[in-house]
């Protein structure tokens, strides 16, 4: 099961997620990112505190996200779980995406 | 001790996906691997599950089934998947490249990638028309982290 809550603030997007990220339901997470790009919201922050579980097809949306918006915009990472920052380091994420131990962190850096 | 079996299956379709994660945590738990460890070993079946049902499978997978079979012993867990998908030997495939810039980076390859870096031992054997992945998680140590986080 995965949430995924989208508010506004100022001028960032803030897509927090909470539960698990797998192959069934990462193209959710996928079409949540996208449309908020493509309606002109290019300053993202992904809060990643509450989701427990990513695996490597939750990484292939939130790098697609980041390809669509890079040069223009970025989507930031905000307080990964633990298992999930492994998951950033395994797959080298952790020099592309910039990543904040705390929301208001991720949210005040644009 | 002598190795202790456990055999489960699931349906060829990312919703069983999940089960299969859980039944290894089990297993793994009842082996005495750590929090961490665990999830390495969910994580590892999960991607190889996923594979084989996106890869392999396809969408026949509701009529089809993965076989997973756990043996632990005083060393090791062993994971073995088995599917009677085509002849495909994930580890044939060249991993990508973590330190790609993100315009190079490959889009596929990281499940095989991360099976690779999460389990001690990753095996492909086609046996007649089964393809046998076999995953080996040492026992009796502590799991290092993957990550400089921790």
């Amino acid at each position: 099961m995965m949430n995924i809550n989208v508010s506004a603030h100022n001028n960032v997007t803030l897509v927090e997620v909470s539960g698990r990220i797998d192959s069934m339901n990462a193209n959710q997470l996928g079409e949540a990112l996208s449309n908020e790009i493509d309606g002109g919201h290019i300053q993202v922050v992904l809060d990643l505190a509450n989701v427990e579980y990513m695996s490597s097809a939750g990484l292939r949306e939130i790098v697609s996200a980041l390809k669509k918006v890079r040069g223009r915009g970025d989507v930031r990472i905000a307080q990964p779980s633990h298992r999930v920052r492994e998951v950033l380091e395994m797959a080298g994420l952790d020099s592309i995406f910039q990543i904040y131990p705390t929301q208001a962190g991720a949210v005040g850096s644009y | 001790m002598a190795a202790q079996e456990s055999r489960f299956e699931i349906a060829g379709v990312l919703e069983q996906i999940p089960l299969a994660c859980d039944f290894v945590a089990d297993v793994a738990r009842s082996a005495g691997v750590d929090e961490r460890g665990v999830y390495h070993c969910q994580l590892a079946v999960d991607e190889a599950c996923t594979n084989i049902i996106e890869h392999g499978y396809g969408a026949q997978g509701a009529n089809r089934i993965i076989q997973l079979i756990c043996r632990v012993d005083n060393y090791h867990l062993t994971i073995i998947l088995l599917d009677n998908s085509s002849a495909f030997d994930p580890l044939a495939r060249s991993d990508p490249d973590p330190a790609m810039t993100l315009e190079n980076r490959a889009t596929g390859g990281w499940g095989i990638y991360f099976i690779k870096k999460l389990m001690d031992t990753v095996a492909y054997t086609r046996d007649g028309h089964v393809n046998r992945l076999t995953m080996v998680k040492r026992l009796g140590q502590p799991t290092a982290p993957l990550s400089s986080y921790e």
